[in-house]
């Protein structure tokens, strides 16, 4: 028998003309006109609930004048695009090559980054309702052309940036729609989690980024389960590298064996769990496991992953209850806490977790 | 600034992890005669200070290289662990010419 953890539910304050449940309702069974009324309201409900929090923080010692503009709160959120060239230096504050506003860049990297952080956005607003990645419409800046030959992609906590690879392992990292929404993931991990980037609650961080990475896809191919590859990084391998991806979230440890490259180290199960003080304690290691837990769920439960699988692990991301220092059994255990809540204590939903945690070697 | 004559001691070891996947992980050890100038004069600040300070990575900040040198002039040993996001400034020609050694390594 199905019992649901004590995890209180997060508060929920809600003051608006139509009460965000109904909205979401509309949301989730609405028809398309519907649905994206549904969502823009949400998000604009979101934003005036925080200035709302603001501006009664500062009534009894701010003059009027500096009161919040709400006008600007009102207009329904929209995309807010920045592309910077680094010009082959780690130059992070070079020229703006390309804006939401502005025209077409003559330059494909700064194209195709755009267009994808665009699409990474489109994901988080439809499907989540969320506005950005700090949820209050915060400017999505990309910097392409980092360094010289740089076969790496990161979040530095205020912009995604790419390098152009080095030809022998990589091609420019922000062709991939996997990268880019990984790395603004991180992003959103940031302002939810946070997830200490080190151990298990490091590698935690590194499998929402690899989930939610791949959800962005998924979604912008209306692709079901059936149908996902499930990796990270398909485009950008260089020409004459043995593999498929950078990583494989079904099936951790197969996404490349090459003789530069060496093998994929990822484990799916925790009798693989790497123990090392490299890459911060393997967060890049051990991030097999609890992706290939969120794999196990989606395909147990079919149909769209982004829906009840990604809105599981979306919503633990954001649950008070989980800590910054998270191990993975304390995820685990939020993750079918959200699932009762969501779907019901006997659900299939807290099946398929309990049943993915379980083949992964994560005890509930 | 270290001597002609201890410098001949000096190699460094330098390791990089992390990065968006797991595999790009670098490792070489060379000597202090075989770096340019500029990587030489930085290695010398380790040794000889004022040591250069190596702030945290930022943050929220992900999947940015990690890079562990150690510095080694007879029994002395000298350890740094940098995270790309925060490299010292006075660093980046000593992790740069590293880097790019044990890239040419690996070929």
């Amino acid at each position: 028998m199905t019992t649901t953890p004590a995890v209180p539910p997060a508060p929920v304050a809600v003051c608006s003309f139509i009460p965000d449940y109904v909205l979401r309702n509309v949301a989730e069974r609405g028809g398309d006109d519907d649905r994206r009324a549904a969502l823009q309201a949400l998000a604009t409900s979101g934003t005036m609930r925080s200035l709302r929090v603001q501006a009664e923080a500062r009534r009894s010692v701010l003059p009027r004048s500096a009161m919040p503009e709400i006008t600007t709160a009102l207009a329904p959120p929209t995309k807010e695009r920045l592309i910077r060239d680094a010009e082959n230096t780690a130059n992070l504050r070079g020229p703006i090559i390309r804006t939401e506003a502005g025209p077409a860049s003559a330059d494909e990297t700064a194209e195709a980054a755009f267009e994808r952080l665009g699409a990474t956005w489109d994901f988080y607003f439809q499907v989540f309702a969320r506005n950005s990645i700090d949820k209050a419409g915060m400017p999505i800046e990309g910097v392409v052309h980092y360094r010289r030959g740089y076969d790496n992609a990161l979040w530095n906590g205020t912009q995604m940036i790419f390098g152009d690879g080095s030809g022998r392992l990589f091609t420019g990292l922000a062709h991939s729609l996997t990268v880019c929404a990984h790395e603004v993931s991180h992003g959103v991990v940031q302002y939810d989690g946070p997830l200490v980037y080190q151990g298990q609650s490091g590698a935690l961080n590194e499998s929402m980024a690899d989930v939610l990475g791949v959800l962005v896809e998924q979604w912008s191919l209306d692709q079901p389960v059936g149908q996902a590859d499930w990796l990270v990084g398909r485009e950008i391998l260089a020409p004459g590298v043995t593999g498929k991806a950078l990583r494989s979230l079904a099936e951790p440890g197969t996404a490349y064996d090459d003789d530069v490259l060496g093998r994929d180290p990822q484990p799916g199960h925790m009798d693989g769990y790497v123990e090392t003080d490299e890459d911060n304690g393997g967060v890049h290691i051990n991030s097999g496991i609890p992706n290939r837990a969120f794999t196990l769920v989606a395909q147990r439960l079919g149909g769209r992953a982004w829906e009840d699988a990604g809105r599981i692990w979306y919503a633990s991301l954001g649950h008070e209850r989980l800590l910054p220092t998270a191990t993975f059994r304390q995820f685990a255990r939020i993750t079918r806490y959200v699932a009762s809540t969501l779907f019901g204590a006997g659900s299939r939903q807290v099946s398929a977790v309990e049943e993915a945690w379980d083949g992964v070697g994560v005890q509930l | 600034m270290a001597s002609e004559s201890s410098s001949e001691h000096v190699r460094v070891h330098f390791r990089r992890s992390g990065g968006l996947f797991a595999g790009n992980r670098l490792e070489v050890d060379v000597g202090r005669e075989d770096l340019d100038p500029a990587a030489a004069e930085a290695l010398d600040r380790v040794l000889d200070g004022p040591r250069p300070e190596a702030p945290p990575a930022p943050a929220g900040a992900a999947d940015g290289y990690q890079y562990d040198l150690t510095v080694r002039r007879g029994e002395e040993v000298v350890s740094l662990r940098l995270d790309e996001s925060g490299l010292p400034p006075e660093l980046v020609p000593l992790v740069d010419a590293l880097e790019q050694r044990a890239l040419d390594r690996r070929g």
